[in-house]
């Protein structure tokens, strides 16, 4: 007891040193087995670092911080079922429970994301989410049939290459096909995150149903997806008649389960789907197409009265609007729905053709509802694999 | 000077420790905590209901890009609206067909899309309670989902979520708290039992509502009142909630406010009658899916059994026996509640949507259409000395044979396909 004959400021200290002390040492005298986390790559089983745990849902640290690469400890935890979540990116995330005295070590598995993201400075927050979908089919239309097309799912180059391809030629390049009578902000290209998506064990399908099929494994990988790409290598043969399977085609199954399959080699395709896809735009040829008023800011209206009067409101023409029909006279096809945009135009499946003053005006809308994040540039660096949430790359 | 040395030298460990943790705990992310609601609906005819809801860790998409006359609205507890928005009706699809680029005009190709299942994928919002649909066409609401009991199954599971730590911190705010001060004075006692008096009620009111959630409500449709009354006091004691009402219009106005479990309907009713009721009823999306038990004095007739067969769960007859029709409303009660447990467990063994419902909708088919033809009173007369009624009748009696014997084929068949599925699984068969 010799250190209490001191002054009184050094006894102070010394009360400070003791209670900070003993703060400090409580977690250790508390007699409970802490939990060791050890992450791992679910493949390779190699501890993984720089992955990040959560406990019971709160954030607990990553596991590059602890001196065993993989691995993280939870000092304090109360008996019953706990839940230890991973993420880590380039990884989907995974959540293992375990119940707490009986397992004092965790093993929580995770597996390399297939999404890789075509931003090299990541993905931006809020921008809009376009992910390419490799295609192991394509389809022959001089022998009505679908055909067996390994070259993407052989060849990942090749695949991402198409890739960048259809987005220069057809995203990045968006104002030279829109009207200048209502020009695109001159940020557009950063309003989109691009990203594909490889496994090749688990192709889609094309030509199965109009707007193909993907497997289910990756709705629930990505939930963030504002529009899938199935991108085939090309279409065979010439077309005859209606026996043959679409070229192109959008199906919209719900917020976030937007899709539509195109042709690598046909980009003209790749716009007109994307019109509907992402935009939201009609068809205005004259056919067996799904037709409606596609408010607000439509390409197409239920009547004359209402094409005219949009246009009035827009400072377009109204005497340019007309009914959807065909072109030859008297015209065999005619539906009771009207358009503005001049030809050639994307929507009528024109090819070489342009957005109308209509289309671009809703191009413009739905670009202004994405909120422009990071600036995004392609080309300036390769792909990373990408977390399977936007913005955490 | 050996007191000055050790203090200095806890001091600087002390120090190094406190700085070690920031160190040690570097995040070269931050947290991410996002999370989605995915509200899964099936969807026939205009008509939808919620399936599946979930919450889980991941990212929404973007909804404010989307447009197109279905409504989808978050609500919070106070049914405040936390966000709307609007897309497109499930299945939509647009195909093209391309000819020779600059020669021929493309050819376009759609698909009809009657049923299926759509996932609507929503950011969480701190506060929501409540999703519904609605079709801005029709100003009609074609789904609700109480999203309650799955954030707090979340909860559960991820108690140290801020978005959980604020949603206990909120629950524990309404609550008063017990450590508050006692009450000093005469006023402040008389305050707190008051209080806890309310506390008391509302808690004793809340069980009484949850109780009778818990119920299932029957619509009791007929012109007669004695047998309205007998039915509706003899039902309450079986444990349901009743409702009634005394024509084909009031039912639809009652509908309008409130979706029952089962309605009973009488046939013979003016001036809407039974049939014209249930025409409405299943014309409307919103109510298509509540089943209806018709009530009456006399046997179908073949062409109604074949006009309303479809659309109806089950026939009753008049006079009935109280305990029978008891039975029956069980009976359809309880085949909906089998078939709804039996699809979470098809979900789990990846049996298609498309192929439990269509069992589904046979097993009910079947059902109905055999109790019809036991209840049809066709003359058995030959056919060269039939007249025509009676040869429309016949007629009408063997296509209802024909068709239950088909979907019997096919149910069975479906059955086996999935119970084959299950087994796989180790999830318990289908015995409906």
């Amino acid at each position: 007891m010799t250190y209490l004959s001191g002054t009184g400021k050094t006894r102070w200290i010394i009360a400070f040193i003791l209670v900070l002390t003993f703060t400090y040492t409580i977690p250790a005298a508390s007699g409970q087995t802490p939990v060791s986390v050890v992450v791992r790559d679910a493949s390779t089983k190699e501890n993984l670092g720089s992955a990040q745990v959560y406990f019971d849902g709160g954030y607990l640290g990553d596991t590059s911080s602890s001196n065993e690469t993989g691995i993280i400890i939870i000092p304090d935890v109360n008996p019953g079922t706990h839940t230890v979540r991973v993420t880590r990116p380039g990884y989907n995330e995974n959540t293992t429970k375990f119940d707490y005295p009986a397992e004092t070590t965790v093993e929580v598995l995770i597996s390399k994301n297939a999404l890789v993201s075509l931003n090299p400075n990541g993905p931006s927050p809020n921008a809009i989410n376009i992910v390419f979908y490799p295609s192991s089919t394509s389809y022959s239309c001089t022998d009505n049939e679908k055909v067996y097309a390994p070259d993407y799912i052989d060849n990942e180059t090749l695949f991402r290459d198409d890739v960048l391809n259809v987005i220069n030629n057809t995203y990045l390049n968006l104002d030279q096909f829109t009207s200048p009578a209502d020009p695109l902000p001159a940020d557009y290209r950063s309003s989109f995150n691009f990203y594909y998506y490889y496994d090749p064990s688990s192709p889609a399908d094309a030509f199965s149903g109009c707007s193909g099929s993907i497997p289910e494994g990756y709705w629930d990988n990505v939930t963030f997806s504002d529009v899938v790409v199935i991108l085939y290598p090309a279409y065979h043969g010439i077309y005859a008649n209606a026996t043959c399977q679409p070229t192109g085609c959008t199906q919209i199954y719900g917020p976030g389960q937007s899709q539509m399959k195109a042709p690598a080699n046909q980009e003209w395709i790749v716009r007109l789907e994307t019109g509907h896809a992402l935009f939201g735009l009609d068809d205005t040829f004259c056919g067996e197409t799904y037709y409606w008023q596609n408010e607000p800011y439509p390409n197409v209206w239920t009547s004359l009265a209402s094409c005219q009067s949009d246009a009035q409101a827009h400072n377009r023409d109204p005497s340019l609007c007309r009914q959807i029909e065909s072109a030859d006279s008297p015209p065999s096809c005619v539906r009771n729905f009207w358009q503005w945009d001049p030809q050639p135009d994307v929507m009528s499946g024109s090819f070489g053709g342009t957005f109308g003053d209509a289309a671009t005006q809703r191009i413009n809308y739905v670009l202004s509802q994405a909120h422009v994040g990071i600036q995004a540039q392609l080309g300036t660096g390769g792909p990373s694999r990408s977390s399977s949430q936007p913005g955490a790359g | 000077m050996i007191m000055r040395w050790i203090v200095i030298s806890c001091l600087v460990l002390i120090l190094a420790g406190v700085l070690c943790i920031p160190v040690a705990g570097a995040q070269p992310l931050p947290p991410n905590y996002d999370k989605i609601l995915q509200i899964h609906l099936d969807y026939q005819d205009n008509a939808y209901s919620v399936s599946f809801v979930e919450v889980r860790y991941g990212e929404a998409p973007n909804l404010d890009i989307l447009s197109g006359p279905l409504e989808g609205t978050i609500l919070d507890s106070n049914g405040n609206v936390l966000k709307s928005f609007s897309f497109q009706d499930p299945g939509t699809t647009y195909g093209i067909i391309a000819g020779i680029p600059g020669e021929s005009t493309p050819l376009g190709y759609t698909e009809p899309s009657s049923s299926g299942e759509m996932i609507v994928t929503l950011p969480y919002l701190q506060g929501m309670q409540t999703f519904t649909l609605s079709d801005s066409r029709t100003g009609s609401m074609l789904a609700s989902a109480d999203l309650g009991p799955q954030i707090t199954a979340f909860c559960a599971d991820y108690s140290e979520d801020p978005d959980c730590l604020a949603l206990s911190a909120a629950s524990a705010a309404a609550v008063p708290s017990r450590s508050a001060q006692p009450a000093a004075d005469s006023t402040s006692l008389l305050f707190a039992a008051l209080f806890s008096a309310a506390v008391l009620v509302a808690a004793a009111m809340a069980i009484r509502t949850l109780r009778q959630r818990m119920k299932k409500v029957v619509l009791i449709v007929d012109d007669d009142p004695e047998i309205t009354n007998i039915v509706d006091i003899f039902l309450r004691t079986k444990g349901y909630v009743t409702l009634t009402a005394a024509s084909g219009v009031a039912c639809l106005e009652i509908l309008k406010k409130q979706v029952p479990h089962v309605i009973l309907l009488d046939v013979f009713m003016t001036p809407m009658d039974g049939w014209q009721t249930l025409g409405k009823i299943k014309k409307n999306p919103a109510l298509m899916r509540i089943p209806v038990m018709m009530l009456t004095a006399s046997p179908i007739s073949p062409d109604k059994a074949k006009q309303y067969g479809i659309c109806i769960a089950d026939y009753i007859t008049k006079p009935f026996q109280l305990e029978h029709l008891a039975a029956a409303i069980d009976s359809v009660i309880r085949q909906r509640e089998m078939v709804r447990e039996t699809f979470a467990l098809a979900r789990k063994a990846g049996i298609e949507r498309e192929k439990f419902c269509e069992l589904a909708t046979l097993t009910r088919r079947i059902s109905v259409d055999k109790k019809i033809l036991g209840m049809l009173e066709v003359p058995k007369v030959p056919v060269a000395q039939a007249s025509m009624d009676t040869l429309n009748d016949m007629l009408v009696v063997d296509y209802i044979h024909v068709k239950t014997d088909m979907n019997e084929t096919r149910a069975r068949q479906l059955r086996n396909e999935i119970n084959t599925a299950l087994k796989k699984k180790g999830l318990p068969e289908v015995d409906w």
